[in-house]
């Protein structure tokens, strides 16, 4: 079980199915979620790095910061959070282009389709 | 002492002697008479001899001879005054007489006279003096000027009129040589003229002299040589001032000639007939346009001379006018010559003078001008011409069917500035009134306007045309009506801007349904798979059945706002306009809100003029203005109570309508990119589904109408929306 993951997303239903499955699933410790990705960067960037999850869920369309400016905000860093932070994004789109433009980033591990399922969850355990 | 001296001696010396020799007695008897006075006066001696002298005097003598008796007693000797004495055959003689007083001579005792017949020369004397009157007459009262001169030219005598005439006094002229007056032009000749009468040859010649006054005077000389035995003497002169007659005589030539040039120097051809139907007159240009010299017909008649004139129409008028004496001009086909000539016959005292041109170029001209004049007024396509300026001289009827502008509407005006209107690209202009400068053909497309204001396409074919100097005379413009095509290539553009934007609602529509229709479908995914695995007493599983209700909801709204959508972008649905007024349609919008704004203690206010009517779809309209005073609600700020406006105001392009709030405000570099999209929210604690805008901006623009947004953050909001005023010519794409 790993110690702690954020879930990024405005769509309060969505949060609710993720947080159950994980919780259900015994994915983290601690699993925190954020309704504004403004509230998660600011986190990360003044918690210690022992702090930082291993694993964030991200949801790309979102008002104000959306996922993909949240994604701009980490790569400036990048460094810091590469091996320790695996970025999924998890999104109701079934855009192709978009996931093209996911998957240029780094910090991106995968880009996932709501609903999440238990299958992709085990993956993700694994592989982190 | 010489021995012959005796009385016999003497007596018979007087007896013979040539001289009348008689004595008287003192009363005047004669006592004594010579034989000699019988050879003159006729008388014997013995007749005279008792006889008183007296008796023999003419009379009109007498008394002077009664004077000298009386004065001889005391005078020794008198020499008498030649007088009249009575010749037997009743004549008269001159006599010359001496008286010699010899009273106190013993032997005489009386008066010796002595005389002689000086008849002949008395009567000679008389007759120079005639002729010396004669010639004073002749030479000094002659009216004409008479001067002498000697044989070296040297002036001798000149009369009054030489005086008169010159200037200068006889006392100034005379021992001066002639030359000295004779102007020098004429010197030659003169000097040549003198030499001739020397040589003996009276004769006549023409001089100029210069008078004391500096003028140049004209005279006709006659020269006369005077012999004087075998040799000539003098030179009389005669001459006459014909200054007069020379400047009339120059005049006249002058006139003359100046006449000639007036004639000559007419560029038609000109000829003169006298009554007799004889050439008096034909200039040079008749000669050249006949190839015969003038001078080869004059005084011929016109009709001999070229017989077949008798059969024309001039022949007619030419005898029509010398009949009336009322000019005429006309035209006529010349067989034999191949031309047709205009005539002008004009009558003159002598006959008639006949002007003539050939006009059968300029026919050719005339006629090929008319044929031209019938192409350009003729021709579907509108024709200009203007003056070099560009004003305009002439349109064709074409060109008033085009335009609906009449020729004397067009006149003197500059066809570039009367059919330009508002949308005319003024770009056009300047680089059509540039091309025009270079004075080379060209063509322009123009937006043009009818006189009724509608618009046309114009394409304008221009063609400057050039004098000799390669200097712009003219222009001529024809003029083609490309509407059709240029509104069928604004209406493709117009097409091709829809397409984009339509292929733009179909990203924003696969953005639609990747993300704002899938959301909720995920989410019902997730939630029904989840819902057997949880516990149904569980808080979770309450809220998973309530997460499922919502996102259900969730996506029933979002197809009905594609269907709204879709209404507004299916032009095959779309109602037809109908005239709004705002005000009304306005409160009616907000007075179906009123319980949301009750409940807000919002306040909203209209500024709206009575008068601004719309040419809208109601329904549209309605939904626009809901939207805007929703989005307003919506975006409130709780900390202070909400203030709507409605702002409308109408200028002649269109109306503007504004919805001004005190609310939230956004930050507009971060909005302005995004804020009419579809399912773009900018505030995330509202109920906002991201669709208003888009629909309130979609409808705006299906009428035409443009839409904008102003806002600060923290302030408020207010966004314009346009309605431009309808054209009638301004047709959607899709109808």
């Amino acid at each position: 079980m790993i110690e702690r993951a954020y879930i990024i997303d405005d769509d309060e239903i969505s949060v609710f199915l993720t947080s159950t499955l994980l919780e259900s699933a015994a994915f983290a410790r601690h699993i925190e979620c954020y309704q504004f990705a403004q509230v998660a960067l600011e986190k990360l960037q003044h918690i210690p790095d022992q702090q930082l999850p291993e694993v964030i869920f991200l949801d790309l369309n979102m008002p104000g910061l959306t996922g993909w400016d949240f994604l701009d905000s980490l790569t400036e860093q990048q460094n810091r959070y590469l091996g320790k932070c695996s970025i999924y994004i998890l999104t109701s789109s079934v855009d192709k282009q978009e996931k093209e433009l996911a998957q240029s980033y780094k910090l991106v591990s995968g880009f996932l389709r709501k609903p999440l399922d238990e299958q992709e969850i085990a993956r993700i355990k694994i592989s982190v | 002492m010489n021995s012959t001296l005796t009385s016999e001696f003497y007596s018979t010396i007087i007896q013979n002697s040539h001289d009348m020799i008689s004595i008287l007695d003192p009363s005047g008897v004669y006592k004594y008479v010579s034989n000699s006075v019988e050879l003159h006066v006729g008388f014997k001696p013995c007749e005279l001899v008792g006889n008183n002298a007296l008796h023999y005097i003419h009379p009109d003598d007498l008394p002077y001879i009664l004077e000298v008796l009386q004065a001889i007693p005391s005078e020794k000797q008198i020499k008498v005054k030649p007088f009249r004495y009575l010749h037997q055959n009743g004549s008269w003689r001159w006599l010359s007489l001496v008286l010699t007083n010899m009273l106190e001579n013993p032997v005489i005792q009386g008066y010796v006279t002595n005389a002689h017949d000086i008849t002949d020369e008395v009567e000679l004397d008389r007759k120079r003096e005639k002729s010396e009157a004669y010639y004073k007459a002749l030479f000094f009262n002659h009216p004409d000027l008479v001067f002498t001169l000697n044989e070296n030219g040297l002036i001798d005598e000149s009369n009054a009129s030489v005086s008169r005439i010159s200037g200068y006094l006889p006392s100034e002229a005379i021992g001066k040589h002639f030359t000295h007056y004779i102007a020098s032009s004429h010197l030659q000749e003169a000097v040549q003229a003198f030499r001739k009468v020397i040589d003996g040859g009276a004769h006549t010649f023409e001089t100029r002299i210069i008078n004391k006054s500096q003028e140049l005077i004209d005279l006709c000389v006659t020269l006369v040589p005077v012999w004087l035995g075998n040799r000539i003497t003098a030179v009389h002169c005669i001459a006459k001032d014909i200054t007069q007659v020379k400047l009339s005589e120059r005049l006249l030539k002058e006139q003359a000639a100046q006449l000639s040039n007036i004639l000559g120097s007419i560029t038609e051809a000109f000829f003169a007939l006298n009554k007799q139907w004889c050439f008096t007159y034909a200039n040079r240009v008749f000669a050249d346009y006949f190839k015969v010299p003038a001078e080869s017909i004059i005084n011929r008649n016109i009709w001999q001379n070229s017989p077949e004139l008798v059969y024309t129409l001039f022949y007619h008028k030419c005898l029509q006018v010398m009949a009336t004496g009322e000019a005429t001009e006309f035209e006529e086909y010349i067989e034999t010559i191949e031309a047709t000539i205009n005539y002008k016959i004009y009558p003159f005292e002598d006959g008639v003078a006949v002007c003539f041109t050939d006009i059968t170029a300029k026919n050719a001209t005339q006629n090929e001008l008319k044929k031209l004049s019938l192409v350009a007024s003729k021709t579907t396509n509108g024709v200009i011409i203007t003056d070099k300026k560009g004003k305009v001289e002439w349109v064709n009827d074409s060109f008033t069917k085009l335009t609906g502008y009449t020729q004397e509407e067009m006149q003197q005006q500059d066809p570039i500035s009367k059919l330009q209107g508002p949308d005319t690209n003024k770009e056009d202009i300047i680089n059509l009134r540039r091309l025009l400068g270079l004075a080379i053909p060209f063509s322009e497309e123009l937006l043009s306007y009818k006189k009724d204001g509608e618009r046309i396409w114009i394409a304008a074919d221009i063609t400057p045309i050039l004098n000799d100097e390669d200097k712009i005379e003219k222009f001529i413009v024809i003029y083609t009506d490309v509407s059709d095509r240029k509104f069928a290539e604004e209406k493709l553009l117009q097409m091709n801007e829809n397409l984009v934007m339509q292929n733009r609602d179909l990203q924003q529509f696969t953005y639609i349904v990747s993300h704002n229709l899938r959301a909720p479908v995920a989410n019902m995914m997730g939630l029904t798979r989840i819902l057997p695995k949880l516990d149904i007493n569980s808080p979770s599983y309450t809220t998973a059945l309530l997460s499922l209700d919502k996102s259900v909801l969730r996506l029933d709204n979002v197809i009905c706002d594609l269907t709204k959508i879709l209404s507004v972008k299916n032009p095959e649905n779309a109602e037809t306009t109908e005239t709004i007024e705002l005000k009304s349609i306005s409160e009616e919008v907000i007075t179906s809100m009123q319980d949301t704004l009750y409940n807000l203690n919002a306040t909203v206010r209209l500024h709206i003029p009575d008068d601004i009517i719309l040419n809208a779809k109601r329904a549209y309209l309605h939904s626009i203005i809901h939207n805007l005073v929703t989005n307003a609600i919506k975006y409130r700020a709780e900390e202070r109570t909400l203030h709507i406006e409605l702002v409308a105001e109408h200028k002649p392009q269109g109306t503007t309508l504004q919805v001004r709030d005190n609310g939230l405000g956004m930050d507009m570099e971060v909005v302005r990119p995004h804020i009419f999209k579809l399912y773009k929210r900018f505030h995330v604690h509202t109920e906002g589904t991201g669709l208003g805008l888009y629909l309130v901006k979609s409808q705006v623009e299906a009428m035409g109408g443009t839409i904008d947004v102003e806002s600060a953050k923290g302030h408020g909001t207010t966004f314009r929306v346009f309605f431009r005023t309808q054209q009638h010519d301004r047709k959607s794409v899709y109808n």
